[in-house]
């Protein structure tokens, strides 16, 4: 087995929890999503972000602005709908179950 | 030093390095190709741009005059690039990252993007590892096993339209660049990783074992003949087959495919830069030699070695296209269109064009022989109306479709379509008429024939009917063949006659002994009365000049009676033991007409004889004087004499026959003339016995009378 492999879906899994929760903070766009996420230590590439956003945005759970930047192009800037609240809200329960299941497992080892 | 070109970013005016700016191309190439099946992809790639764009911007703004390598490096690191990404819910990905040591979870699809039918051979090949056109050739090998699973697998497999990016297998293509024929000695080679002769000269083994067979005939009369292996075209088929099956590697991605080397954007990138590098070393290097050449012809040197460096630049021109070559394909992943479709494609439209151009020439010659019997048309025809049928019917079935393809042709040439169905329409529709015209044509010719008559047997009075031979020949005519407007093997027609020689000779033998001539006269007709009133109008008439009979060739038609297949047969009466000799015709052979096709016979139609040899009547037959010919092909050679005696013979025992009967006759009448004395006494005797004596009984005279007929009887039974 290749444990890169398990990695990235370990990671896979809890990236779109994780960008809605920063989105749930305030309206963000991609640029700074991918930095907050470099604060905590969660390396992400932008690359990746891009497709996720617009997949979320697809189906209704974000929706986003144009905001004109004096210095460069304008930036997207997104936002949570109702829908995606109520979204985000069911995965953070999905996550704490899973949290609490793992971190009761690790204890035991 | 490089060049710096301005781009339009993102709506802004971006300075950036030449080299930098075909880096990001690739890039944004590579992130379009990755996100093709997603849902959105242009709007994905727009906010990757305008992020870039940013990220140009704040380097601008930095101080930096333009974007470098090293700029555009940085960003596309920090993006990410597009094997990296981490993404879910795609299916395409999902077939990236399981590769073939993951194989339980991998699933079968009928791979549509790399499909020559239906994609089967590249879904299985996708789903064990191995290459889809060996699964094809095997395939093909086993066709007819293969048909029907073929055909299942194709309705029940589903189908993926996948992009298999990055999976390493090592697949088989053509190598265009490398070729010698058809680059598949190259690509095998590449294949297996051996070197490129060892195909080649695989292939080449029947054509060497060919050579070595004709050494061992002529050049080489020494040679051991267990070397010599026989010419088999198995390889040159397995060769062509390859040809056409194994794909040709056209873009970067094939090349690198072929040589096994793993394909993502890397490997790409790596390959194109491999190549621009070369390039460019090509370029600086002819530029090289261009500026020294220059400056060479500045110093003083030999005429000579000046011309000399002036050629450089011409090789390095050549040099040149051809590093151009392989940069200038761009990195683009045009279809894949195996060569098999455009092999049967071209198979089959030469087969068709051999097709037309025979049916037109066919069709063309008929036309003309027929136009070169029309003259012959009023003997045949009768009335208007066959005659318009059969203008129609000819011109309709034969000169309509010639003109019709012909017209085609030079439509299809000049790619004009107008009216197109305008003229099928008409077309097809006179080319019907003309099939109609045609079986109308028949039912009234056929009437024309319906019965067959004969008038027989009128006897032609032979003038030396007593000869012991007579000659048959043609009746010499007075006019020549050329004086004819027509002439045809033994038709001949001018204005108002049409000549056919339609007769027969017969020879049987005689009753008598004299020579006779029968003739019976045929002929058809719509009633039978017509029948017989035309078979009665048939002239004939037969010349005798000392014992040679001259018979007439054929039979005059005119185009008030038409031909009706009339028929003349001369039945020459041969008595035994006289001679016939029957002189060869003018012309060949005798045509004779009969149903519906011209036959033609030569006067021993239905006869055992030839004509030119001369024959002699006998009990069996005829029988032929000449000692190679033999009408009854015993081998024999006869001999004059022996015949001679053989005819004696014959008559006489006819006469001895004939004397015998004679002698029994009168033996008859002597035996009558005899009883009849006998019964004259008997009577006389019957007489004196009737008168009685009375004395003695009736009982005694008894036995008297009684004993003088039996006796009687007795005598005359024993005549008997």
């Amino acid at each position: 087995m290749d444990i890169q492999n398990t990695q990235s879906q370990m990671r896979k899994g809890i990236l779109e929890f994780c960008i809605l929760s920063i989105i749930s903070q305030g309206e963000a766009y991609p640029s700074d999503i991918a930095a907050k996420m470099k604060e905590a230590n969660l390396i992400v590439l932008e690359g990746t972000l891009y497709p996720l956003l617009t997949r979320l945005k697809n189906a209704a759970l974000l929706s986003y602005r144009w905001v004109e930047s004096v210095s460069g192009p304008p930036r997207k800037y997104f936002t949570m709908t109702p829908q995606g609240e109520a979204f985000y809200r069911e995965l953070a329960s999905t996550w704490k179950e899973l949290a609490d299941a793992v971190q009761h497992l690790t204890q035991n080892n | 030093m490089k060049k710096v070109i301005n781009i339009n970013f993102q709506g802004g005016i971006v300075p950036i390095e030449e080299s930098a700016f075909e880096t990001l191309k690739k890039y944004t190439d590579s992130l379009r190709q990755h996100f093709a099946g997603e849902e959105g992809r242009d709007e994905i790639i727009n906010d990757i741009e305008i992020r870039i764009a940013e990220l140009f911007g704040e380097r601008l703004k930095q101080g930096e005059a333009c974007i470098t390598d090293e700029d555009v490096n940085n960003i596309i690191n920090s993006m990410g690039r597009p094997e990296d990404f981490d993404l879910d819910n795609e299916p395409q990905a999902q077939q990236t990252v399981y590769n073939t040591a993951n194989g339980s979870q991998k699933r079968l699809y009928r791979d549509e993007n790399h499909k020559i039918l239906g994609g089967v051979c590249s879904g299985l090949g996708n789903y064990f590892g191995i290459d889809p056109v060996i699964v094809r050739i095997i395939a093909i090998i086993c066709f007819s096993v293969v048909l029907i699973p073929y055909i299942i697998l194709w309705i029940a497999v589903p189908s993926s339209a996948t992009q298999v990016i990055g999976s390493p297998r090592r697949r088989l293509f053509r190598d265009t660049d490398n070729k010698l024929l058809g680059g598949v000695c190259s690509g095998l080679a590449t294949y297996f990783s051996t070197s490129i002769w060892v195909p080649r000269i695989i292939f080449l083994i029947p054509f060497i074992s060919l050579s070595f067979k004709w050494g061992h005939w002529g050049l080489f009369p020494h040679f051991p003949s267990f070397l010599s292996l026989s010419f088999s075209p198995a390889f040159t088929i397995a060769y062509i087959i390859l040809w056409i099956l194994v794909p040709e590697a056209r873009t970067t991605a094939d090349k690198l495919e072929m040589q096994g080397k793993p394909v993502d954007l890397n490997s790409i990138k790596e390959t194109i830069q491999g190549d621009m590098e070369q390039f460019g070393k090509k370029t600086q290097k002819w530029g090289n030699d261009l500026s020294r050449s220059f400056q060479k012809k500045d110093s003083s040197e030999a005429p000579g070695e000046a011309t000399t460096e002036v050629t450089s630049p011409v090789g390095g021109g050549q040099q040149f296209t051809a590093a151009a070559q392989p940069v200038a394909e761009p990195l683009n992943r045009s279809r894949k269109r195996s060569g098999i479709g455009e092999f049967l494609i071209v198979l089959l439209k030469i087969f068709i064009g051999i097709w037309i151009v025979g049916i037109i020439a066919g069709l063309f010659a008929l036309g003309i022989a027929i136009i070169g019997l029309l003259p012959l048309k009023n003997f045949f025809l009768q009335g208007p109306i066959e005659n318009t049928l059969v203008w129609t019917a000819f011109l309709c079935l034969i000169w309509v479709p010639v003109i019709g393809i012909v017209v085609w042709g030079i439509r299809k040439l000049t790619n004009s379509s107008k009216n197109k169905g305008i003229i099928r329409g008409t077309t097809l529709t006179l080319w019907v008429i003309g099939w109609v015209a045609l079986f109308a044509l028949v039912a009234f010719v056929g009437k024309d024939f319906h019965y067959r008559e004969k008038v027989d047997q009128t006897n032609i009075p032979l003038l030396n009917s007593k000869v012991n031979k007579i000659v048959i020949a043609d009746a010499p005519s007075s006019q020549d063949e050329t004086d004819f407007d027509f002439y045809f093997q033994n038709i001949l027609a001018s204005a108002d006659t049409l000549f056919i020689g339609n007769t027969r000779i017969k020879i049987e033998p005689a009753d008598s002994d004299s020579f006779s001539v029968l003739v019976t006269r045929y002929s058809n007709g719509p009633t039978k009365s017509v029948a017989h009133d035309l078979a009665e109008k048939i002239a004939y008439g037969l010349k005798q000049v000392d014992s040679v009979v001259y018979l007439q060739k054929g039979i005059a038609i005119n185009k008030t009676d038409k031909f009706r297949n009339q028929q003349l047969q001369y039945i020459i009466k041969v008595p035994v033991g006289k001679r016939i000799l029957v002189k060869h015709s003018r012309s060949s052979d005798w045509v004779q007409i009969s149903g519906w096709g011209v036959t033609t016979y030569d006067l021993n139609y239905n006869n055992d004889w030839n004509s030119d040899t001369e024959y002699i009547m006998t009990n069996e037959g005829l029988k032929s004087l000449n000692d190679d010919h033999n009408a009854d092909d015993d081998g024999e050679t006869i001999d004059t004499e022996e015949l001679r005696r053989d005819s004696l013979d014959i008559i006489q025992q006819q006469q001895e026959l004939n004397q015998k009967i004679k002698e029994r006759q009168e033996k008859i009448n002597r035996q009558k003339e005899e009883l009849q004395k006998q019964l004259d006494e008997l009577n006389k005797k019957q007489e004196q016995t009737s008168k009685p004596s009375p004395n003695r009984s009736a009982s005694i005279n008894l036995p008297g009378p009684v004993r003088l007929p039996f006796s009687l009887g007795a005598m005359i039974l024993s005549r008997f």
